[in-house]
Parts: C-alpha cells; structure tokens; sequence
C-alpha cells in the first residue's frame, strides 16, 4: 500500500527538484523517509510543516497531507 | 519581593570610584522589561545629545531581562549598550554565554556606568558588592589571557568575566567585549567603550539563584522545552551543524555574502559548509542551561594556521565574513582569523567588511601596495585577510585608518572608494543580502544600530507554510522573499515586534519563537509563571515597541532622520547571477515600504514618533526631547 502526499519546497530546496508535486511513499511513512526519498540532507531542512503546523522528522504522515520543507537560511 | 529579578540596578561612577544602588520599582521593571529597552531608558535619561562617544561622558549599561537566568534553555543573553562610537548612533549587542546569569545571581539586574578610571582597571562584582580593582596586570592581555589572570587574581574559576582585548584598549571602533572567549557582544563597537573608559572587564560572581513566583510550573515548560528542541527540526539542524548549517542554503539560494555583497553565489562555499567544518570541529559548546548546545569549538595542530578549542569556533556570520565576502574558500584561514579577533576583541562581521572594502579597493586601483607599505590586499587571499587583522588591532600603517570602521576610513581615503563603502548609519552589514530578504531589508534600514541581523525575521522561512510560525501574532499572509509589496511591510511591522520579544527578554532566537522550540503561547506563560505578573503576548509586544520607539528617539535626538533610513547601493542593482539574477531591490518601492511603516508605526513623515504614539506607549516624559 502507498500514500500519497502534496510537497512544496522553497528556496534552494527546488533546484534540480520541483516546487511543488504529490509524491508516493509507502504506507507509514514518515517525514524523515520522504527527506530520503527526495535526497534532501539533513542539514539542508530548516523548517517542516505539515498541514500548516510545525511537524518532526519523526511524524507519520497520512494521505493527503502537505508538507512544506524550507531550508536553514535565517541569520546567527 | 520580586520574583525572576532583583530589582536593583548597580550605577558605577569610574571617575570617583563609586557606586550605588537604584531600585525603581515593580512599575518601572514591567514598563521596560529588560535588555535594550533598560539601556534606552538610561542613555535616553543621561546622556546630552552631541555626546563623544569615547568621551567619559558616553553611559555604558549591561542589561539582563526580568526573566535572565530563570532555567530556560536560551534564557541567558545580555545587552551591551552605549552611543556607539562606530556609527554615533544608538550602540548595542547582545550576547549568550554565562555572563547574563551570572550578573543576575550577584544581585543587579544591570550596571549603568559612567565617567572614566584615571589608571586601567576592572570591576569585581560578587554578591552584592562592587570593588574596583587596579587592572595594571591584566591591561595589555588578550582576552583569554585577561580572563585567566583576574580569575587567578580574584582567587575564583566561576567568576564570569566581559573583557576587551588589545583592540579596545585601542579604541578601534568596532572593537567588541568578549565573554569566556566564547562569546561576544560583537556589533557597534561596544569595546572601545570600555577602553575609552579604562575599564578592562566586568568579572561577576552570584552564588544565588533567582526565584519563580511558580516554580513548578517553571520546570514544566523547560521540560517540554528541552524535550521539543530534540525533535523540533530547526534545533536538530543547530544542534548536529551550529550555524555553519546556513552556509549551505544561502548558497543555494543565490544570498551568500560575496566579495563585497557584489555576488550572492560563492565558488568555493562547499569549502566552507558544514561538512567541511567537520574537518577542524572538536566539540559543542553551549550557553547557561541550553539544551540546543549550537556552540562550535575548533582544534586544530596546523604550523601557519592553528586553531584553539579554548578560543572560539566561527560562526556563519564569521565564515561568510572572512569566506565568501572576502572570496576566500579557505576554511582554516577563516578558523584563524575568528581566533584573533577573539583574541585582540574585534568584532568579525566588521573586519570582514573592512576587509572586502580594501580588497575591492585594490581590485579597481583605487588603493594600491603603495598604501601598504607593499602588502597587495585581493580577493580570495586569506593571508592578506590574517595581515589585516593585525594591522587593524596595533593601529599600524593603514590598519590605523582602517581602525575608525569603512565609513569614516572611505571618507579618508578618498579617490572614489566611498562606491566601495557599504554600511548604514555607519554600521557594517552582518552577512545576508537584502535582494532575497527584502523583509530583513526594511530591517536593516530601520534598525536604530544600522544593520542589525537579529532584530527582524528573515522572510524565507516564512514561505507558503511557513507563515503559521507567525500566525499568533495575527500574520496569516505567505511571505514572498523577493517582494517589497504592501504585505511584506506588514509581515516586517509584526514580524520585527514579534522577533523583538527575544532582545527584549534577553532570550536567544535560537531556542525561541518564531521559527525555534519555543511557542508563543509557551513563552508567555513562562514569563507569567517567572514573574508571576497576569502578562500577556499584548504586554510584552507593546514593551517591545517602546523599545524600538525609544532608541529611535535616540537617533532623532542624535541627528539623524528618514535619509539614513536606506540600504546600500549595491542592492538597488541587480543581483549578477546566480538563482536571483537580475533581483534588486526597486528604490522607490523600497522608499514606499518604509514610508507606509512610518505610517503604520505612528511616526510622521520625517520619521518621528507621534505625540499620540508616546502617549500610547508611556513615553510623553521623551515628548521634549523630540526634535522639532
Ligand atoms: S541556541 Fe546556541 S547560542 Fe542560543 S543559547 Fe543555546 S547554545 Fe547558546
């Protein structure tokens, strides 16, 4: 079984990838599998948000959700 | 009895060597808060307008919050203020570390000093009491040095000590105040403060701890604090990177710093990412009881260039300054010349932009090896950067000249290079370009310090999304980072109140709200529990605006006015390649932006706060001092 999910990326996240498209992942899946699975590394996520919340690398995710993925580009 | 302050303020006079102890009351402590707002308060009571600033007539405060040093991760910045002999504006910076809770724990909320020591000394601060001790042993030191000898002197290893390094003592205007070598109160050249003071350092010891009106409750938030900042992606990204994490994105984004704020792309910038930082990292470090542990440490056993666990790691702001602004992709180099600044007390992000102004200088022939006894200075040579550095801190040659920050040395030099002179209201740019953060733009425009990194939110996490982050404070608009349309203004005026709790509370942005483990609904009832005031995110936001509203009466008063109120030239041209070519920031809209924000905010069209505004905010006592 899969899901499916609807993912924007922003930034520099979207070179060589997309800004925004539904992607396939098994079911159960979770945030950190779909970072896997668009071949983001861990240090290029600054910010998720699922369904318009602050999610975690950890969260499952359910059919039809939307995830946002930004990268760490704040100031320090 | 107060609860999560003292309610005492320490007033030192160094001329006479005195000292004694306001309280001002519960009121005046909720009017203001903390940090920069208790410096205004002070500069604004006792300053005259037109005051040198390395004169002993300049005030210097050291401010916590009401809430510094309650067991939060983040809760344990501090500011530093004084008019700023960098920009003859409203100075200050804030700092992390140990100093902040540790100033608390000895009984003053903040030290308002004044005057001037006849011979070079330093402040001894334990528990209440206050000695003024001979710094004829520690004047000279470095500032790992100076921190070792007046803990052997004061006969304590816990003391915490704020020290300048040669560079202060040599009143170099963007000399910055150094804490346990780790930490540092870097912007607007509070260092040379202190040294046109005498004053070398303030060493604090506390041996008691502040008190919660609830401190169950207290522990609870701290615990699911701590507990989110292990699972919260932005703290996962600080606490496995630190910041050199940023150096990545921005790259990719087309905003890293390069050569001057000329390009936003760099070459080399995978040379200069967290993964090559793996290469000289040694360990974290961390602040007062934070549990997101960002702090880097280098080491490294290298003849030309060796790094020090002891001395400090680079921040981004440092790798993009001695990186990417000067073309070098030279990672040790960059470890290098952190450590000596750290060492002689300058602050990076202005030698940086010291550094990438001579070498476009050079670049164009407008100075040539002529100038420097025949050091040729180009981009993308780290020694040149290294050579600089210590021409700089002994006020040797051009380094003398250089010495007074990019503004006032341009105007001395000359020969066109004022095109290469990129500050505002003198101060030089921390490192991000405002083309692709045109909300961060109206931020450096505006802030009263000049360009100030920390004082406003960086538009791109608040794409799409991401704007949920702000939705508490009634922001429900997706930011575009590109526009300067009537939204980003919005996003900006809430936003940079929002952002603003943080300095306002003396709380790191990288433990908090917006974008960090901390909510607002979390934070305010955290306050609420330290303090035990029935407050409110209106209470403190309202704070945060007197704040803001109080230094800039400060530079009104100081002269300046809604021309200062710009940014660069460079990003009113268009960006030349990269993700964002041909981006630049349209001069009129940009003029438009702030103009609406002069509106919005209350303040007329020359950039004054309204009597009505002063009224709102508790402030008609500063209604004179309004210049007319
Ligand atoms: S997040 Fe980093 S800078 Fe902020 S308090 Fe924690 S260790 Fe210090």
């Amino acid at each position: 079984m899969t899901i499916r999910v609807r993912v924007s990326l922003y930034s520099g996240l979207r070179t060589d990838r997309f800004a925004e498209a539904e992607v396939e992942l098994p079911e159960g899946a979770t945030v950190n599998d779909l970072r896997e699975k668009l071949d983001l590394p861990l240090q290029d996520i600054g910010i998720v948000m699922v369904n318009a919340r602050s999610g975690t690398f950890q969260q499952r995710l359910q059919p039809g959700d939307r995830i946002t993925l930004i990268p760490p580009i704040g100031g320090g | 009895m107060p609860f999560g302050y003292n309610g005492k303020i320490l007033h030192i006079d160094l001329t006479q060597q005195k000292w004694h102890v306001e309280e001002p009351g519960e009121k005046w402590y909720r009017t203001y808060m903390g940090g920069s707002a208790f410096a205004s308060y002070y500069l604004l009571k006792m300053l005259t307008p037109g005051t040198d600033p390395l004169s002993p007539e300049n005030v210097l405060v050291f401010a916590c919050s009401v809430v510094t040093g309650a067991p939060i991760s983040g809760w344990n910045r501090y500011t530093v203020a004084a008019k700023s002999p960098l920009t003859h504006a409203f100075g200050e910076s804030e700092a992390g570390g140990f100093f902040g809770p540790e100033l608390k724990f000895a009984g003053f909320d903040a030290i308002v000093i004044q005057g001037r020591a006849a011979q070079p000394i330093y402040l001894f601060i334990k528990d209440g009491n206050v000695q003024f001790r001979d710094a004829k042993d520690v004047w000279g030191l470095d500032n790992f040095k100076a921190l070792l000898r007046i803990q052997e002197e004061v006969g304590d290893k816990r003391v915490r000590v704020a020290s300048i390094g040669p560079a202060g003592e040599r009143l170099v205007r963007f000399a910055n105040v150094s804490n346990d070598v780790e930490h540092f109160n870097g912007r607007t050249g509070m260092g040379a403060v202190l040294g046109s003071k005498n004053l070398k350092a303030v060493a604090v010891r506390g041996t008691k701890r502040m008190e919660s009106a609830e401190p169950e409750k207290v522990k609870d938030i701290a615990r699911w604090h701590n507990a989110r900042i292990k699972t919260h992606p932005p703290n996962v990204g600080l606490t496995n990177f630190g910041t050199p994490g940023l150096v990545k994105g921005l790259n990719a984004t087309g905003i890293l710093p390069t050569r001057n704020f000329r390009e936003g792309v760099f070459e080399g910038a995978d040379k200069l990412n967290a993964d090559a930082y793996a290469s000289i990292l040694h360990s974290s470090g961390t602040c007062w009881t934070c549990a997101v542990k960002c702090k880097r440490r280098v080491a490294l056993d290298d003849e030309k260039y060796p790094l020090n666990p002891k001395w400090g790691g680079p921040e981004y702001e440092t790798i993009a300054a001695f990186g990417s602004m000067i073309g070098n992709d030279n990672l040790l180099a960059v470890g290098r010349g952190n450590q000596l600044c750290n060492l002689y007390g300058l602050d990076t992000v202005s030698m940086g932009n010291v550094t990438a102004f001579v070498m476009e200088c050079f670049e164009n022939g407008i100075l040539t090896d002529k100038d420097t006894g025949g050091r040729k200075i180009n981009f993308g040579d780290p020694d040149a950067m290294l050579w600089l550095i210590e021409e700089v801190v002994q006020r040797r040659g051009i380094g003398d000249i250089l010495a007074e920050g990019v503004k006032t040395a341009s105007e001395r030099i000359g020969r066109g290079s004022e095109q290469f002179a990129f500050t505002i209201k003198g101060n030089d740019l921390p490192l991000h370009d405002g083309r692709g953060k045109t909300g961060m733009a109206l931020g450096y425009a505006l802030s009263a310090t000049g360009a100030d990194h920390i004082e406003t939110p960086h538009d791109v996490a608040f794409q799409g999304d991401g704007v949920a982050k702000l939705h508490a404070v009634g922001l429900l608009d997706p930011v575009e980072p590109l526009e300067t349309d009537m939204a980003k203004v919005r996003f900006f005026a809430l936003g940079q109140k929002a952002w603003g709790i943080n300095n306002l509370l003396s709380i790191c942005n990288f433990t908090s709200v917006a974008i960090h483990a901390m909510t607002f609904h979390n934070l305010v009832e955290a306050v609420r529990a330290v303090t035990g005031w029935d407050t409110s995110l209106y209470e403190i936001m309202l704070a945060v605006e007197r704040s803001m509203v109080m230094s800039r009466i400060f530079n009104l008063r100081e002269g300046f006015g809604p021309e200062d109120d710009k940014v660069i030239r460079r990003w009113h041209e268009p960006m030349p390649g990269g993700p964002i070519k041909g981006k630049k920031l349209d001069e009129q809209e940009f003029r438009r932006a702030i103009e609406v924000f002069y509106e919005l905010s209350g303040w007329d069209r020359r950039g004054r706060p309204t009597f009505g505004k002063l009224v709102e905010l508790n402030l008609e006592w500063l209604q004179p001092e309004m210049p007319q």
